[in-house]
């Protein structure tokens, strides 16, 4: 009775505490202030993220809907009659999975070439103290600044009638042309002037300039070689960084139009049949081709675009963790 | 005489210190880029510039004519053609328009990204999607798509009704909102249509800041975090330590992303000068086509070296090597 009695005011008192406490800790304006920026940073955040996956889902639903649905007003975001007809129409207009294939084989290529490649001059660049250094990264600058459309004609012109010094024409008699075949891209990958290489390799130089140059020289006195060193320490600890190249270069190369349209113009390529779209295609049962502006021939673009990006988003979830922590080591500060 | 230069330069290298030897190394690294360069691009550049000034046809046996024809390309494209002189110009105010749009957006962003916040990493994934998914042909399919424009337009998500050949309504609301804007605000008309414009091209900001966030986020993490901590214990407030420490620790990237924005914006896919160029080749006038290039490199050039130089006037650098 008395321990209950005295014990009363003691939890009254103790709650009395808490209570202060929690006061103390929840009714600061700081706290309040605290509060109120995180619950807006969120808002931002999230609209903002919503902003960016909002087209995707448009695509998703839209991809789903049957003609009728396209022309039922009530229909929004949720098609009511969901369909496979877009998709099987899109897979067997564009021969889908034959461009899907040629795409993989060339922005795979690529990609892999260019990350070598943009690796190996951006070490040159970052880690040697030859003559000339700066006369090279000023023209690595050069070409990122120089837009490819500027020597597009001479490009064009240089790989339809391709030949080196003359000593291909005095070999065979003519110039090759490497027009619709990978030859192209590929050399473009190995000299570094593919689709953006400079950005790359200014990367992988601010990256190696961020290693320590300790690392290398103890692998020196320990006796292993330049190229030894490069490929046994420097490689497997940029791997992250390499991926990341890897990712931009294969991603860009992949939705690329620009190079596409202008070497393969005979391969069936995904870009290009994107780029094509669906304008006078028939349909089964009707009379006349499917004109520009029409809603189908926009849900049929769409389904289309929506299977281009498709293997990038499965390559980007498998990957952004290297994304992220690739950016993050690099420091690409002036 | 060439065993004895031999000679000399075997003596020259036995001369050199092993670092300096292993520095000669570097151009074994950097030799793909010079190589290529060498025989492949110095080649192409100087055809592209002959090109400018000459009359270029494809010939059907192979091979191409071209017949010298002095100033008449830059003549036909900046005096004759009555469509060129325009695109530029409004290739120019787009870039003008949307640079610092783009760049104020994603530093703001990447500041909030850089923050300790719960789910993080997943804003981090989400904020570098369009780095992957909105560039080249995804860009331009959208552009001219009808049903991604009625999406895209904000009314329709407002009013939830269904349209598909609108745009209309997107005028409509956006008159509203400028003529409510002058009403209530005063604000001067340059400011209303900047404005009005922003949020327009949300989505075009949204998607074209990619990279531009992953540049700013890479520099943040660089900034020594002792540095904060020292001027918190200063009693400086976040809006203080943003304006007294991050800004010019960050300048020097504002100037690499207004020039990665320049050149994105000038060759963007959005662009009808590029469109223009393109259209130019395919219908076989690569002379004129190669002029247009020129000029347009030209003017793109101008504008890089006098942005950059300004800007470059007020960017900060920590150590200056």
């Amino acid at each position: 009775m008395s321990v209950a009695q005295t014990g009363t005011p003691m939890a009254a008192k103790r709650k009395g505490l808490l209570s202060g406490k929690l006061k103390h800790k929840y009714l600061k304006l700081f706290f309040v202030n605290r509060l109120f920026w995180g619950v807006m940073r969120y808002l931002l955040l999230i609209g903002l993220a919503f902003l960016i996956l909002y087209p995707l889902l448009v695509k998703l639903s839209n991809s789903f809907m049957s003609p009728q649905d396209l022309i039922d007003g009530t229909v929004r975001f949720i098609p009511r009659q969901a369909t496979w007809f877009n998709y099987e129409t899109v897979i067997a207009y564009t021969s889908f999975f034959e461009g899907l294939a040629n795409t993989f084989g060339i922005a795979f290529m690529s990609g892999a070439l260019q990350m070598l490649v943009c690796t190996m001059v951006g070490y040159g660049l970052a880690r040697f103290n030859f003559r000339g250094k700066g006369l090279v990264f000023t023209l690595v600058v050069l070409t990122i600044l120089i837009p490819p459309q500027t020597y597009m004609i001479s490009l064009y012109m240089k790989f339809s009638f391709f030949d080196i010094f003359g000593l291909l024409s005095a070999i065979s008699g003519g110039t090759v042309r490497l027009m619709d075949s990978m030859w192209p891209m590929a050399i473009l990958s190995i000299i570094g002037f593919g689709f953006k290489n400079g950005l790359y390799i200014l990367i992988m130089r601010q990256y190696f300039k961020g290693i320590p140059k300790e690392l290398e020289e103890a692998a020196y006195v320990d006796g292993s070689g330049l190229f030894r060193t490069f490929a046994r320490i420097i490689l497997p600890i940029s791997i992250s960084m390499m991926i990341t190249i890897f990712i931009f270069s294969f991603s860009w190369q992949w939705t690329d139009s620009f190079y596409s349209s202008m070497f393969f113009s005979q391969i069936k390529l995904l870009s290009n049949s994107l780029l094509t779209g669906f304008e006078g295609l028939m349909l089964e049962g009707a009379t006349v081709g499917l004109k520009n502006g029409q809603p189908l021939t926009a849900t049929l673009t769409n389904t289309m675009s929506l299977l281009v990006i498709l293997p990038l988003i499965v390559l980007y979830l498998f990957a952004q963790k290297y994304l992220v922590e690739g950016i993050e080591h690099s420091g690409v500060v002036g | 005489m060439s065993k004895w230069s031999a000679a000399l330069g075997r003596k020259k290298l036995m001369n050199l210190t092993v670092t300096q030897k292993r520095d000669l190394m570097g151009w074994v690294f950097v030799s793909p880029f010079v190589l290529g360069f060498l025989l492949l691009f110095l080649g192409i550049f100087i055809d592209s510039f002959r090109f400018s000034f000459m009359e270029v046809n494809v010939l059907q046996q192979g091979g191409y004519s071209a017949k010298f024809i002095g100033m008449d390309n830059f003549h036909q494209i900046l005096r004759v053609d009555p469509y060129f002189n325009r695109q530029l110009y409004n290739a120019v105010q787009n870039m003008l328009f949307d640079i610092p749009i783009i760049v104020m957006y994603s530093l703001f962003i990447a500041v909030l990204l850089n923050q300790k916040m719960k789910g993080r990493a997943v804003f981090r994934a989400i904020f570098f999607v369009p780095v992957i998914l909105a560039t080249g042909i995804i860009d331009k399919a959208d552009l001219s798509n009808s049903i991604m424009n009625a999406y895209q337009s904000i009314p329709g998500l407002d009013t939830g009704i269904a349209v598909v050949n609108e745009s209309a309504g997107g005028m409509f609301s956006n008159l509203q909102l400028k003529r409510y804007m002058f009403q209530m605000f005063d604000f001067s008309p340059a400011l209303v249509n900047v404005t009005v414009g922003a949020a327009e091209n949300i989505y075009d900001v949204v998607n074209h800041s990619g990279v531009q966030i992953l540049i700013f986020l890479a520099g943040l993490q660089a900034i020594s975090s002792s540095i904060y901590e020292s001027a918190k214990i200063e009693g400086c407030s976040g809006w203080e330590s943003f304006w007294k420490i991050t800004f010019p620790l960050i300048s020097p990237l504002i100037l690499v992303n207004i020039i990665y924005s320049i050149i994105d914006s000038f060759t963007g896919s959005k662009n009808q000068v590029m469109d223009r160029i393109t259209a130019a080749m395919k219908l076989g006038q690569y002379g004129a086509a190669s002029a247009m290039a020129w000029v347009y490199f030209l003017i793109a050039a101008v504008f890089l070296i006098v942005i950059g130089l300004f800007v470059s006037r007020f960017v900060f650098y920590q150590n200056k090597e």
